[in-house]
Formats: C-alpha cells, structure tokens, sequence
C-alpha cells in the first residue's frame, strides 16, 4: 500500500537514527539530582559518622581508610551491576522488580518485599533513635555547656531517654507521611536544600579539620572539655578508656570493610524511585548516577577516615568509643565520641558547633522520608502483580499519592517506635537489620548477574548488553560482589561482634522473612481459590509466536 | 470448566487479553498472539500506538554494512550478523531500513524523503503484523482487535482496514457477546508533541458520546479508549520543563490524562475501561462501578505488559495484570 506521507514529522535526528514525532520524547532528568538521591541514601554524614566508632572499637587495628576503599570497591561493583539492570528494566519498584522478573514472585516477596517494605518500618524506628540520639541529644549537650544553658542539656537528656527517642521516631514518622502525601514536589525540594546547607556545613568542617594538627587538637579538645568540668580530658580518655594494640591488621581491615559497605549499600536507592523516567534507560547516566554517588562517598569517606585518624587518633577514638559503651559514668566525654563531636572540637568556637548541629540536622532529615518513599513504591508494584490488596495501589485523586500505602506504612512504624523507646533490648534485636539488607541487594545483585541468561530476549542487544570478551560485565561484577555477599553473610554468623551470631539477631531476620514468606503464600492461596487468579502471570514470560 | 464454557457460548461471559502502546515492537507483538493460548483469552485486543518512533538506517558500504545502534557504530561484514542486528532493532520498538550510501545522502539534502520512508515502513510492518495474525489466529477462532491510537498515523487506519481476518474498529461499537459490547476512540487530548491523532478535550467528549449512544446496555459495556481518565493514578506522567526536560529526576509526577474520558466514565459508568498511553502509569483502579485498567508499556525491553480480563453479567470476574 502506497503511504500517505502528509503527516509523519521527523522530530529529531540523532547519532544515525531518525526519531519521528511521537510522545514521550522527552530530554533528560537532571543527573545530579539523581546523583544527590544515591549520596543523600548511603549518607555518610550520619550514617558515616555511627560507623567511624564502630569500626575501631570493634577492629582497632583495622585501617579505617583502607576498610572504605575496600567496601567501596565492592559497592562499586554493586553500583555497575544496578546501573545495568536498571537501564534494561527501569522500573519503579526496583529491587522487588529486578528479582521477581528473574527469579519470580516467590523470591522478590521473600528478600526484596523484606529489605524494601518490611524493614523499612524497622528502619524508621532507627532513624528516629538516631535522630535523638546521634543529632539532637549531644548537640543540645554541647551548646547548653557552651553556653551555660541548663535548659539546653536538660532537653539533650531528655532526648536520649525513652520518651525523648520515642517523640523522635513519631517526629520522623510524621515528617516522612507529610513529604510522601503533599507530593514528591516538595520532597524533591528539601532534599535538595538540606543537600547543599550539609555540604556546606561539612565542607567548612572538613577544611578546618585539614588544618588542624593533632597537638591542637589536643589543646583544643582540653580546652573546650574544660567547660564541661574536666581537665586534660584527652589523656584522660586515653588512661581510662584502656590501652590497645592498633597495629596494622589486613584481617581486621577485611572485616572492618564489612562494617563499612553497611554505609555503602545504597548506591542505587534512585532505581526504586526514579526508574520509570525513560533516560534511565541510558547505561551511561545510570552510571554517572549511581556509580558516581558511591565513588563520591567511599572516597570522602575514606579521606574523612585519614584526617580523623590523623588529627584526632586511633587510640582516642578507640578509648573514647571503649567509655561510651561501658556506660556514661566513666566517660568524661558529655556526648558520643562521634564525627561531628570531633569535627567540632577541632574548630574551638561555639560556631563550629552549630555547623556540626545543622549539617547532620540537614542530612539526617533528608534520609527519614527516603525510606518510606521505596517502600510504597515496591508496595505499589506488588498490589499491581495482587501480591498485596489493590488498595496499596490506589492513588489519592487529591494529593495524587499512595495515600493508602503511606498510612499503612505510617501506623505500622508506631510500635516499631514504642519497641525502639521503650524495650530496652530491641536495639540488639535490630543489629542484623544491616546483614539482612545486604543479603537482599545481594539477591538483587543475583539476579543481575543472571539476568543475560536467564532473560536473553531482553538483555541480548539491549542497553545491559556490555561484554569483556564474551562474558557479560554484568556477570562479572555481579559475580564478585555476590561472593563479597557471601563472605559478609559467613562472618557475620561466626562473628559475635558483627551482630547476627546471637539468637536476637537471628530471631529477627527470621520474623522479617517469615512474614514476608507468609504475605507471599497467602496471596497466591488467595487470589487461587478466591479471586481464580495465578498471579505468576504477573510475570511469567510469554513464548515468541 | 463446563459451567464456564455454557457461560461463554451464551454470551454471558467473556474472557479477553488488552495490551497496548506495543510501539513497532516486533517481539511484543508475536508475544500478543500467543497470549490467547497462554492466558485463556478468546479475544485479544492491541490498543493504540503500534508504530514504532525511530527509524534506523544500515548502511551498505561495498561488502559492509554499518549501523548506529545501542549507542556505538558498529560494521557488520556478514549478511547474517546483519539480519541478526535487523531483529534486534524491530524487537525494541524501532525500525531497520537497509540502505546505500547515496540515499542516506539524500535524505540529507531532502528531509522530506525520510518522511517518506518512515511512514511507508510503519504503513509495511503494520501489514505484515496482521498478516501474521490473521495466519496464526483464523484457525484457531481467537478474535483480534486492533484500535490505533495518537501516535499512529492514519496510514495505520487504511493498511487495518484493508486486513484479512483482524477487525478494525476504531471509532466504532463492537460486539464481544452477545451481551458485551466495545467502543474503541484511539484520540487523545492535546500533549506537548503535537502527534497525529490529538483533539480538544471537548471533540473528545463528542466523539465517545456518539459511540456511547450505540451502547444498548452500559452495565456490560467496555470503552477501549487510548488516552487514560485524568487524575486517576492511569495518568501520571514525569513533571517536564518547558523545554521537555524531566524535573526532579522524575520523581515528581503530574496527571496528564482527559478530563473528557474521565467525565464519560463517571457519567455512563461501563464495566471495565481499557486505556493505554501513559505508559510508566500502570495499574487498575476503580472509579464508581468501573474498573479501569491501563496495563503500561515496557516495549522496549522486549516485555509485552497486558491485562487479562473476565467479563460475567454486569461484572468483571476477575482481571490480573500480566508482564510477559
């Protein structure tokens, strides 16, 4: 038949193809802000600033610059392997896509359901104790001695203790709820605000830090413990938070790499949110992306690392981390040993204090919404396989937002908070919350190294289809990071100090996954004998005709 | 299975497969046609856009060919590397052309001919699809509806209507049953591109409420109509900028269906409403008595996104949400 020409308009013409008119042309999503989802997710302001003290209380003689190189390489590879599965299947769900489209429903409900949805009501629990304890209970402290303000440390007291860290999570609940329901517009936005004013913040803190020598920061650390009533708090730090040996350890540094990927995880947080817009299709801005925003955070992380051993010392902050955890009354330290404590020290001016306050202020409050985002928009893909009831992935006509899915999401952080507040013991429940999530990426991870032969009609000739030799890259570096996977799941069940080699912390992992693998059973019951549904139609490949 | 099968030939239930926004995927479309045996439909119905969006020229040079594609230039010296490179191309949406070094020559000096050759390519695949179709289909007594929408030309209509076996029915009723009945508006409402087969929000509004009046029964009726409601979740599309750029790196969202359609469905309130366009916006919502589904598209990546319905007396019995 002779076409009929009149209307076909080509609209653009690029590298050799012609595209015609059409909808959805549309020019790209700005990188950076992507880029600024991936680093605001791993955070390594708050979340650098926990494992810091962990690390060399755990692993003294570990080499804290070195533990985040090596954790960054792997989550380097991590971050390739997501780059890749997400330009072939740019998703909104992400996780929960890229394993229930390889592996099947049963597996994306056991371990991505888990790590996206179920944990994340865990994890909101966590930011609120951290948010109380981390940001605003020491710097309450500091400021009220600085200043003289009793008021002051008595509302820091107040925080660190059960009511204070329960306000806390409610505070964190309800922030994240109004973000998700008034719309991505503003939650775009405040990132994008506390991003630069914590940049900022902790641009100036790092300078400062860079020129200060360790004997000033000494003098200064005295100086300013002063205040708080104790003199030569730096030797005394050393003499009674114990003497240890911190001599290299390649062994200890490996496991110490293990603590540190806890923070590097989350290079690809973006993929859950932002993978429907067609540029993710693009391998090369997938990488600038994420891969970009872990190379960023190992390596400051990493130079932090150099600076704070540097300035401050590896003795004092194993002493210092060692007083913290036997119990406050043999601290001389008023607040944690953390980052942005020693950051402001090293400054000696009140000031310097506040840009410590306002910078893990900033990024923390960008992370509490993070969380509960992913988690309705995994939920939402899951009601639309009818995994999970279909009013998961209903839109409000009003705010135009899962309001359904964040109100669920909402009141089931509730007692997540009441356990964090006032069940002294939960936090030890809570410590394989980290393994549990890196065996879940691990599985995503899985699936995209499978991915070329598992799904060969998709990948073949697609934008994940980039070979070293004959092997898929994706293979390849999928391939390492699982075996890194493994390593960490392995010593993490041998290993007492890394949290799951006790009952607690199995007992945890085994409620998540349980409930996860129940929601999945009953849902296949259900939609068999009562809605006649097989719901692996949701994702069983069709044949070719 | 017998109850169901009596049900089936009395006309009281149905049970069909909706796919949409296949966009020149060669293998989504071959996946279309084996979705009635897979899924158990007795129909299956292709809604708007089916024609590709990117043309992509191989190049024969003396022994050789080259092609931009993926991103990189690539030269192929092997006709069956290059019929390879051929399916790989028609199965992401877009189309292959072969041509020699003095057309893609002018084509520069003459624009207007790749117009030309690209709709004469969408006016071909379209024919050879429903050749295929009618093929593998007429033995079998699976019915085939194919519906365009406002990314498709109107070559698209004339190459349909002239099909063997697949019926055409945009801008038409059609019986499913004996008791359900189909109207089919490939229109959509204005959008930034200005694309074939787009109206005003008011032309919209007659155009369904002509084929509305043919309806005998609207509690057994279903509306197969391209664009989505507007602000029913089936309509979310990324914010862009003036200047078509993403905002947010997509995370902010904005309805962008009719208020047309939306108006039509709250006001005759059909069975089910099939729609299609947004493709990121995937899912199934009620509104009033009505379910309305868009299934999504993900051509690109080989997967044929679809939904599997039941229709009974005055109800949908079930209805699943595939991605094969």
């Amino acid at each position: 038949m002779e076409a009929n020409t009149a209307s076909t308009q080509i609209a653009a013409s690029s590298g050799g193809t012609y595209a015609r008119k059409s909808s959805g042309l549309v020019k790209d999503f700005s990188q950076l802000d992507a880029w600024i989802y991936n680093v605001i997710a791993m955070n390594l302001v708050v979340n650098g600033a926990l494992t810091f003290g962990i690390i060399t209380v755990t692993y003294p003689r570990a080499s804290l610059w070195l533990a985040f190189l090596i954790g960054g390489f792997f989550c380097t590879l991590e971050a390739v392997v997501y780059a890749l599965i997400t330009a072939a299947m740019p998703r909104s769900g992400g996780d929960y896509v890229f394993q229930s489209r390889v592996f099947g429903g049963a597996v994306g409900t056991l371990f991505a359901f888990t790590f996206a949805c179920v944990a994340q009501v865990v994890a909101m629990g966590i930011n609120g104790f951290v948010f109380a304890t981390v940001i605003m209970s020491p710097f309450l402290a500091l400021l009220g001695g600085i200043y003289h303000a009793n008021w002051m440390i008595e509302v820091g007291t107040w925080f660190a203790g059960k009511w204070g860290i329960f306000f806390s999570c409610l505070f964190c609940t309800a922030f994240a709820a109004a973000i998700n329901i008034k719309g991505l517009k503003w939650y775009a936005l405040i990132q994008r605000i506390c991003f630069w004013v914590g940049g900022a913040c902790l641009l100036v803190l790092l300078v400062t830090t860079l020129f200060t020598s360790h004997d000033t920061f000494v003098s200064h650390y005295n100086s300013f413990m002063s205040s708080f009533g104790t003199e030569n708090a730096y030797q005394v730090t050393l003499s009674s938070g114990g003497s240890t040996d911190t001599s290299f350890s390649l062994w200890q540094t490996l496991l110490a790499a293990i603590i540190a990927s806890y923070v590097l995880i989350y290079p690809a947080w973006s993929a859950m949110q932002a993978g429907e817009v067609r540029q993710a299709k693009s391998v090369r801005r997938n990488l600038n992306a994420m891969v970009g925003a872990e190379v960023f955070t190992f390596g400051l992380l990493a130079l932090i690392a150099v600076l704070i051993t540097h300035t401050v010392g590896q003795h004092f902050l194993y002493a210092s981390g060692n007083l913290f955890l036997s119990g406050a009354e043999n601290n001389p330290l008023p607040v944690p040993p953390f980052l942005g404590f020693l950051f402001a020290v090293a400054g000696k001016a009140a000031i310097f204090v506040w840009i410590g306050f306002v910078m893990f202020f900033a990024w923390g409050l960008t992370i509490f919404s993070n969380g509960a985002l992913g988690a309705t928009r995994a939920a939402l893909v899951m009601a639309q396989d009818r995994i999970l009831p279909s009013a998961f992935a209903k839109v409000n006509p009003r705010t135009h937002t899962p309001v359904f899915a964040i109100g669920v999401y909402t009141l089931l952080t509730i007692p997540a908070s009441i356990a964090f507040a006032f069940w002294s013991n939960f936090a030890s429940y809570t410590i394989s919350y980290f393994i549990m999530n890196i065996t879940a990426i691990g599985v995503t991870i899985l699936a995209g190294a499978v991915f070329p032969f598992r799904r060969p009609l998709l990948f073949k000739g697609g934008a994940a289809d980039h070979r070293i030799g004959r092997v898929p890259v994706i293979t390849i570096a999928g391939a390492i990071f699982v075996a890194f996977v493994i390593f960490v799941d392995v010593m993490a069940l041998t290993h007492d100090e890394l949290g799951v080699n006790g009952s607690n912390g199995l007992i945890f992992l085994g409620v998540l996954f349980g409930f996860s693998a129940l929601v999945y059973i009953t849902a296949r019951l259900y939609r068999r004998f009562h809605d006649h549904i097989d719901i692996s139609a949701a994702y069983s490949e069709l044949p070719v005709e | 299975m017998f109850r169901k099968r009596r049900e089936e030939e009395d006309g009281s239930r149905v049970s069909l497969f909706f796919a949409t926004d296949l966009h020149g995927s060669e293998v989504c479309y071959r996946k279309l046609l084996s979705a009635a045996r897979a899924y158990g439909a007795s129909i299956l119905i292709m809604g708007g856009d089916c024609t590709g969006k990117t043309l992509v020229p191989i190049v024969q040079r003396g022994d050789s060919w080259t092609c931009r594609w993926s991103g990189e230039e690539k030269t192929y010296v092997d006709s069956r590397a290059v019929e390879e490179l051929e399916k790989e191309v028609k199965n992401s949406g877009s189309y292959p052309v072969l041509v020699g070094e003095d057309e893609v020559e002018r084509w520069e000096r003459e624009p207007e001919r790749i117009a030309e050759r690209f709709s004469q390519t969408m006016a071909d695949t379209v024919g050879d699809w429903m050749r295929l179709g009618a093929e593998r289909l007429e033995s079998t007594g699976v019915r085939l509806i194919v519906t365009p929408g406002n990314d498709d030309e109107f070559v698209v209509d004339e190459v349909l209507a002239e099909a063997p076996y697949i019926e055409a029915d945009e801008g038409k009723v059609t019986a499913l049953s004996e008791r359900h009945q189909m109207l089919s508006v490939g229109w959509s409402n204005p959008t930034p591109w200005d694309t074939p087969r787009e109206c005003s929000e008011e032309e919209l509004a007659e155009k369904i409420q002509r084929l509305a009046g043919e309806i005998d029964d609207m509690s057994n009726a279903v509306f197969n109509i391209h664009v989505p409601p507007y602000d029913s979740g089936l309509d979310s599309a990324p914010e862009l900028t003036d200047d078509f750029s993403v905002r947010n790196a997509g995370v902010t969202s904005v309805p962008v269906g009719s208020t047309a359609v939306r108006e039509a469905i709250e006001e005759y309130q059909p069975l089910l409403s099939l729609h299609g366009h947004i493709h990121e916006s995937r899912g199934a919502v009620s509104i009033g008595r009505t379910l309305a589904i868009n299934p999504g598209s993900i051509y690109a990546e080989a997967t044929l996104q679809g939904a599997i319905c039941e229709l009974g007396a005055g109800e949908v019995r079930k209805y699943q949400l595939t991605a094969g």
